[in-house]
C-alpha cells in the first residue's frame, strides 16, 4: 500500500478556465496546480463560486481547460479527443453527485450493472459483481427497487456502487453528501472511507461541508480560482481534524457549518 | 403586460411544439379545401355528385370531434410541460384568472395562425382537389383563385368550434389549479395502472385472446352482418387497451428479470426507457392506435373500391354499348352524336336472343348457390338462357382484338366470366351435345375474355351461348346492341351529353328497377321506358359510382386528418420528456459511452414507439381491409372479378405504403427534433 501511495496517479498543471465573451470574462480557475498520488482520499472545499466544482468538472473531462494540463496516470487529459474520451472516461474516472444522477427507469441493480454492460461484460460477471459491491455497501434489500422507491441514502450508496463497480482509477465526487440526511450522509462517508483504507481507492471529492471533508487525508482550500491553502490530516484525530478545518474555512469567511 | 407575454409564448411554443402546429396547419388546409367543394360552381355541375357536400359535412363532424379531442388533449399536455412557469406566475401574484387569460390569448394567437395560414394552403389545395374530381368526370379543369367567402366562414366556424371546447376547458383546468401542484407536477411519479403481476399476465393473454376473437368475428361472420361489425369492433377496441395497458408491465416480467439478455447489447437503457414511456402512456398509445388502426382501413377500403372500380372499367370491353329494346334496328342514327364526342373506331349491331331454356342459368345458380349467395339475378330479361349469333361472336372478338378462334358450325360456344369457368367446364364434360332449333351441336369450347358481362344488360349476364346464326330462327330476340369502339375511351360526363342529342336515348342505370310481371312476381327491370333506347359502357358513369366517387374522397380526407394528428400526438408526446433524456444522455456519457452510442440507443428506442402503436393496427387492419374488400366485391357483383385474392393482397400493400409514406415523415421529423433537441 505505501508503495502504491508514493505512485503519482493524477497531476494538475498550471490550469486556468475563463467564461464569458469578449466583453466580459470570469476567470473561474487561475493557475491551479497540485498532485494526487494513488490511494489518497482528497477534498476540495470553498466557498461557493470558488471555483471547486469548475476544477472536478476540468479534470472529469466533464469540462475542458483554456490552458494548463491535466495528466492522469501519464495520460494528457487536456489533449484527448473527443472520440477517445467515452473509452477513457469508462476505464479510468467513477463518478458521484449530489442529485446521485440515477437512471430513474433503472432499478437499483440496473443502474449499478449498467457501467458493465457498457463494458460488454458477460451477465454472469455482472451480476457478480453487482452482488459483491451492494453487500459491502449494504444495499443488497433495495437491488430490485426503483430510485424514487428508496431513501436518499440508499440512491447514493448505489451511486458510489456504481461509480465503484468498474474499478475506476480516480473516484470523483461532487458534494456527495449534499442532498443526505446527517445519517445517510455518515453511513455513506464510513463506506467511501474504508474503500480507500481496505482497496486503496483513490477518491477526489468537492464538498463545502467540514464534516464530510474530515474524512480526507488531504484538503484544497480554493478561493477565487486560486488554491489558497492546503492542509494534511497525518495522525491527527478526525476531531482534531475536523476543527483545524474549521479553522481554515473561518479565515476564508466562506460556508459554516450551521 | 399580460398580452406582450401571451405574444412572447406564443412565438416560443410555435418553436417547441413546430410539428403539432403543422399538424393543425394541414388540417385546416383540408377543411377548407373539402369545404369549397361544397360550395364549388364546378362541382355542382358535376352529374350525381348531389351527395357531396352532405358527405363532406358528415365527415368534418366526425373530423370536428377528433380534432376536437386532439386539441383538448395537446393543450392539457402543454400545461403540464410548463408546470413551472406558471407556478412562477402564481407566486409572483397573478390570479388564476389572469393566468387563464394569457393562456387563452396564446392559444387564440397559436389558432388564429394556424388558421390563416391553414386557409391559405387550403385554397390551394382545394384547386387540386377540384381538377382531381373534374378529371375523373373528364372534364376540363381550369385554374382560378377565387377566395369563397362561405367556404372561410365555414372552416372559421369549425376550427372555432374545435379551439374553443379546448380552451374552455383549460381555462377550467387553470382556475382550479394549486401552486402546490403545479411546483410539484415534476416530482409525480407515472402512475402504474396495473401493480398486480399475474394480473396483468392475464390481461395482456386474455387482450390476446379477445382481438383474435375480433378478427375471427370480422372475417368469417358469424352473426348476422350488423352484430359481426358491432361486436368485432367493440372486442378489437377492447384488445387494444387491454394490449397497451399490460404490455409494459408483461415485458417488464418476461424480460426485466432475464438479465443475460437485457445486459446485452446495450438493451438495458432502451428497453427499460421503453417501458417505462409505455407505462406512462398506454391509454394515449391505445388511442392513438385505434386512430392509425381507423386510418389505414379508410386507406385499404377506399384503395379497394378504387381497384374496384377501375375493375369494372375493364371488365366493360366496349367503350360504348347502346341497347334497343326488341327487334333489331339501325344505330347508325348515332353514329354522327358519337363521333361528335370522338370518332368511331369500329362498331357493330347485333341482337342478343334468348328461349324457354334456363340450363345455362342453372349452372350459374348453382356455382352461385356454392358461393353462399342464394339469390338468383333480379332482372326479368335474364331468367332463362341467353344466346348470340356465331357471326356476331367472331366480328365482336375481332372487333376486340383477341385471338381469332376457328368457330365450327355444328358446335355451340359458351363466353362467361372466368369465375364461371370452371361450372361450366364441370357441367359440359358430361353434357357435351345439346340441341339448338332442333339441331344437335356438340360443345366446341369457353372462352373467358373481359365481353361486357359482368352487369346485366351486355352480352348476357355472367355467360353467353354462341350458337350458329341458324340456330337462332326460333329464338327470341331479348335486346339489340350496337357496340362501339373510339378511338379514345369516352368519359363518364361525355356519356352523359348523348342523350342531350337524341330524345330517345338515356344513361343506362342498372339499380333503378321496376317491377316486371313476364316472368311474376319478384322480379324487375332496369329498361324502364320501353320506346328508348339505352347507352352503357366503360365510362358510363352511374349515379352509385358518383357516390362511391364521394366515399372515397371524404374516406382518405378521414384517414389523412387521422393519421397525421395521431403522428403529431405521439411525436409530441415522445419528445416531450426532452429533461429527462438529456440528464440520461449525460450519465451515460460520464459512464464512459460515446456520443454516437448515446444517440444510436436514442433513435433505437424512438423507433420502438414508433413501430408499437402501429403494429396491432397494421394486424386489425389487414383482417378489416380485407373484410370490406371482399363484402365490396359481392355487393357489386353476384361473382368474384378477380381470379384469386391477390388484388386484396395489393390493396393491403399499397394502403400500408401510402399510410407508412406518411408516418416516416412524421418519424423522420421527430427523429430530427431529438437530434437538435440533444
Amino acid at each position: 500500500m505505501m508503495n502504491m501511495k508514493n505512485e503519482l496517479l493524477l497531476q494538475v498543471d498550471h490550469i486556468e478556465k475563463y467564461y464569458g465573451n469578449q466583453g466580459i470574462v470570469t476567470k473561474a480557475l487561475n493557475q491551479v496546480s497540485f498532485s494526487v498520488r494513488k490511494g489518497e482520499y482528497i477534498s476540495i472545499m470553498g466557498a461557493s463560486g470558488s471555483g471547486k466544482t469548475t476544477l472536478l468538472n476540468c479534470v472529469s473531462t466533464i469540462d475542458t481547460v483554456s490552458s494548463g494540463h491535466i495528466i492522469l496516470d501519464g495520460m494528457d487529459i487536456t489533449a484527448i479527443n473527443e472520440d477517445e474520451m467515452a473509452a477513457f472516461r469508462r476505464e479510468n474516472l467513477g463518478f458521484v453527485f449530489q442529485d446521485f444522477n440515477l437512471l430513474d427507469t433503472l432499478t437499483l441493480e440496473e443502474n449499478i450493472a449498467l457501467p458493465l454492460t457498457v463494458n460488454e461484460l458477460s451477465a454472469n460477471d455482472i451480476d457478480k459483481r453487482v452482488n459483491d459491491i451492494s453487500t459491502k455497501l449494504q444495499i443488497t434489500d433495495a437491488l430490485k427497487k426503483f430510485p424514487f422507491q428508496v431513501s436518499g441514502g440508499q440512491k447514493q450508496r448505489c451511486a458510489f456502487a456504481r461509480a465503484i463497480i468498474c474499478g475506476p482509477k480516480l473516484i470523483i465526487a461532487d458534494e456527495p453528501t449534499g442532498s443526505l440526511d446527517s445519517k445517510s450522509a455518515y453511513t455513506l462517508l464510513e463506506v467511501m472511507a474504508k474503500l480507500n483504507e481496505e482497496l486503496g481507492a483513490t477518491i477526489l471529492m468537492v464538498t463545502h461541508d467540514a464534516f464530510s471533508a474530515s474524512y480526507a487525508n488531504r484538503i484544497l482550500f480554493l478561493q477565487d480560482g486560486k488554491i489558497f491553502n492546503e492542509i494534511l490530516k497525518g495522525e491527527k484525530s478526525r476531531n482534531d481534524f475536523y476543527h483545524e478545518i474549521l479553522d481554515v474555512l473561518s479565515l476564508l469567511g466562506g460556508d459554516r457549518p450551521c | 403586460m399580460l398580452k406582450k407575454l401571451s405574444w412572447r409564448n406564443a412565438k416560443r411554443q410555435f418553436k417547441d411544439y413546430m410539428l403539432y402546429l403543422i399538424t393543425l396547419i394541414c388540417s385546416v388546409s383540408f377543411m377548407f379545401a373539402f369545404n369549397s367543394l361544397v360550395f364549388s360552381d364546378n362541382v355542382k355541375s358535376l352529374p350525381n355528385l348531389g351527395i357531396l357536400p352532405y358527405i363532406i359535412i358528415a365527415t368534418s363532424v366526425l373530423i370536428i370531434f377528433i380534432l376536437g379531442w386532439i386539441v383538448n388533449y395537446m393543450t392539457n399536455y402543454m400545461l403540464k410541460k410548463r408546470s413551472k412557469e406558471l407556478s412562477i406566475y402564481m407566486v409572483s401574484g397573478i390570479s388564476n384568472k389572469s393566468i387563464s387569460n394569457i393562456l387563452f390569448y396564446e392559444n387564440i394567437i397559436i389558432g388564429g395562425m394556424a388558421l390563416g395560414v391553414g386557409a391559405l394552403f387550403g385554397l390551394l389545395l382545394s384547386q387540386l382537389l377540384e381538377a382531381v374530381l373534374l378529371n375523373v368526370y373528364g372534364q376540363t379543369f381550369l385554374l382560378a383563385f377565387k377566395f369563397s367567402l362561405p367556404t372561410l366562414g365555414l372552416t372559421v366556424a369549425y376550427f372555432a368550434g374545435i379551439f374553443l371546447f379546448a380552451l374552455a376547458r383549460n381555462a377550467k383546468r387553470i382556475r382550479k389549479v394549486k401552486l402546490y401542484d403545479l411546483l410539484y407536477y415534476d416530482k409525480q411519479n407515472e402512475s402504474n395502472l396495473l401493480k398486480n403481476q399475474v394480473f396483468t399476465s392475464a390481461l395482456f393473454i386474455l387482450s390476446l385472446l379477445v382481438g383474435a376473437a375480433g378478427i375471427l368475428i370480422m372475417v368469417y361472420r358469424p352473426f348476422q352482418y350488423g352484430y359481426n361489425a358491432f361486436m368485432g369492433i367493440i372486442m378489437l377496441v377492447l384488445f387494444l387497451f387491454g394490449f397497451f395497458i399490460s404490455i409494459p408491465s408483461f415485458l417488464t416480467k418476461h424480460f426485466g428479470n432475464k438479465n443475460a439478455w437485457k445486459y446485452k447489447s446495450n438493451r438495458l437503457v432502451v428497453f427499460r426507457g421503453f417501458t417505462s414511456k409505455i407505462r406512462s402512456m398506454s391509454i394515449v398509445i391505445g388511442v392513438l392506435s385505434i386512430l392509425f388502426m381507423l386510418a389505414m382501413t379508410f386507406f385499404g377500403t377506399g384503395i379497394a373500391a378504387s381497384i374496384l372500380s377501375s375493375r369494372s372499367m375493364e371488365l366493360n370491353a366496349f367503350d360504348l354499348l347502346v341497347l334497343h329494346q326488341g327487334e333489331m334496328k339501325d344505330f347508325a342514327s348515332y353514329n354522327d352524336g358519337i363521333n361528335e364526342v370522338t370518332p368511331i373506331q369500329s362498331s357493330h349491331q347485333y341482337c342478343i336472343f334468348t328461349n324457354s331454356d334456363d340450363t345455362f342459368r342453372s349452372v350459374r345458380d348453382k356455382a352461385l348457390l356454392d358461393l353462399g349467395r342464394n339469390e338468383t339475378s333480379f332482372y326479368a330479361e335474364f331468367q332463362n338462357d341467353t344466346y348470340m349469333r356465331q357471326s356476331d361472336y367472331v366480328y365482336l372478338r375481332k372487333m376486340l382484338g383477341y385471338e381469332p378462334v376457328i368457330i365450327d358450325e355444328n358446335s355451340f360456344y359458351v363466353h362467361c366470366i372466368p369465375a364461371l369457368e370452371k361450372d361450366y367446364t364441370n357441367y359440359l364434360a358430361q353434357n357435351d351435345t345439346t340441341t339448338f332449333g332442333g339441331q344437335q351441336l356438340a360443345f366446341g369450347g369457353i372462352y373467358t375474355e373481359p365481353f361486357n358481362q359482368n352487369d346485366a344488360y351486355g352480352n348476357g349476364l355472367d355467360y353467353i351461348v354462341v350458337v350458329p346464326d341458324n340456330s337462332t330462327s326460333d329464338m327470341q330476340a331479348l335486346y339489340c346492341l350496337y357496340a362501339v369502339i373510339t378511338q379514345s375511351p369516352l368519359s363518364g360526363a361525355e356519356i352523359q351529353t348523348l342523350p342531350l342529342q337524341y330524345e330517345k336515348l338515356a344513361v343506362l342505370d342498372r339499380y333503378t328497377v321496376i317491377s316486371s310481371s313476364d316472368y311474376g312476381n319478384g322480379f324487375g327491370t332496369a329498361l324502364i321506358q320501353s320506346d328508348v333506347d339505352y347507352i352503357s359502357g366503360k365510362g358510363a358513369m352511374h349515379k352509385e359510382q358518383s357516390t362511391l366517387y364521394s366515399f372515397l374522397l371524404c374516406l382518405f380526407y378521414l384517414a389523412f386528418i387521422l393519421e397525421i394528428t395521431g403522428a403529431a400526438i405521439l411525436a409530441t408526446q415522445v419528445l416531450g420528456d426532452y429533461d429527462k433524456k438529456r440528464q440520461q444522455n449525460k450519465i451515460l456519457s460520464q459512464l464512459g459511452m460515446s456520443e454516437k452510442q448515446i444517440m444510436k440507443l436514442g433513435t433505437r428506442q424512438l423507433l420502438m414507439l414508433f413501430v408499437l402503436p402501429i403494429l396491432p393496427a397494421v394486424v386489425i387492419s389487414i383482417s378489416l381491409i380485407r373484410s370490406a374488400a371482399n363484402t365490396m366485391q359481392l355487393n357489386a357483383y353476384s361473382f368474384p372479378v378477380f381470379a384469386n385474392n391477390l388484388w386484396i393482397v395489393q390493396t393491403i400493400g399499397i394502403s400500408i405504403v401510402f399510410f407508412s409514406l406518411l408516418y416516416c415523415l412524421y418519424y423522420t421529423a421527430a427523429r430530427i427534433s431529438y437530434k437538435k433537441q440533444l
